[in-house]
């Protein structure tokens, strides 16, 4: 397998991302055709998605979702318990001072 | 900006949509580095939970979702290589039924990826963090460029170098890509 030229390979992965299809690329490089053709289509394996199963990600929301409710039900508790505090401290300073 | 107002103050459909948004971007992103299906959904959550623990504890995104969920995802893929003794990588394609596809396509398919996976490893660190922004969280050469602090042709360069690594590889073990 002959060594491509780099700014080649690059030229490909943009055709590719603009739209080409490998046969098109091929096309405009005849003479580099069969060291192009396991690089493009590696290109294209790459960009095969990888879907998780649907169920994980429905779970993982599921979870995501618990943790945060968790979460704002502290916050909140912390903003009360705050607030209390806040209100007991000037009671007892309205006290002192008057 | 709106959504992540709203996700600051942990409001569940924000945060609902920010889930639905990224989960298979960062879920693809780990994948590609961590080669393992089980382990890539298991960080993926993990990733989405510090979130929440960052925006709970005020110190989460202020200006984008994006940016901050690669930093974290590369810190918990870096975090679990650490924690590794020893990698063991299991099929990726295990679950990768594709839908409209002949038997035999979908063995090929299978097949390729399985290759792809095993010989991904060969690769550098950055290279290999470059195929999973570009072919995993499905981002731009422009945004992986901002992403890593390089110029767009250095990007360009070092995804075209990968491909053509893997491809050496996968010709040399006699996988028709």
């Amino acid at each position: 397998m002959k060594v491509l030229q780099e700014s080649i390979l690059v030229d490909c992965l943009d055709r590719l991302e603009a739209g080409a299809t490998v046969a098109e690329i091929l096309a405009k490089y005849p003479d580099q055709r069969d060291e192009l053709m396991p690089f493009l289509t590696t290109a294209v394996a790459l960009s095969a998605s990888i879907p998780p199963p649907a169920v994980a990600q429905t779970e993982a929301r599921q979870r995501f979702l618990a943790e945060a409710a968790a979460l704002r039900r502290q916050r909140g508790k912390n903003f009360g318990a705050g607030r209390l505090t806040r209100l007991l401290r000037a009671l007892v300073l309205g006290q002192v001072v008057g | 900006m709106q959504l992540l107002r709203r996700a600051q103050k942990l409001e569940p459909e924000a945060l609902g949509q920010i889930h639905d948004l990224y989960y298979m971007r960062i879920y693809r992103y780990v994948a590609f580095r961590v080669q393992d299906q089980h382990t890539a959904e298991d960080l993926t959550s993990e990733i989405f939970l510090r979130l929440l623990t960052a925006l709970h504890d005020r110190q989460g995104p202020q200006h984008t979702l994006q940016g901050w969920l690669y930093g974290a995802a590369a810190n918990v893929v870096k975090e679990f290589y650490r924690r590794q003794v020893r990698f063991m990588t299991a099929p990726l394609a295990e679950n990768m039924a594709e839908n409209g596809r002949t038997l035999d396509d979908q063995y090929d398919l299978i097949l390729l990826r399985q290759n792809l996976v095993a010989v991904l490893q060969d690769l550098t660190d950055e290279q290999q963090n470059v195929l999973a922004l570009r072919f995993g969280y499905e981002l731009p050469i422009r945004e992986v460029a901002r992403l890593l602090g390089k110029s767009e042709g250095a990007v360009k360069m070092l995804q075209a170098r990968a491909i053509g690594s893997l491809s050496h590889r996968l010709v040399a073990l006699g996988v028709e890509a």
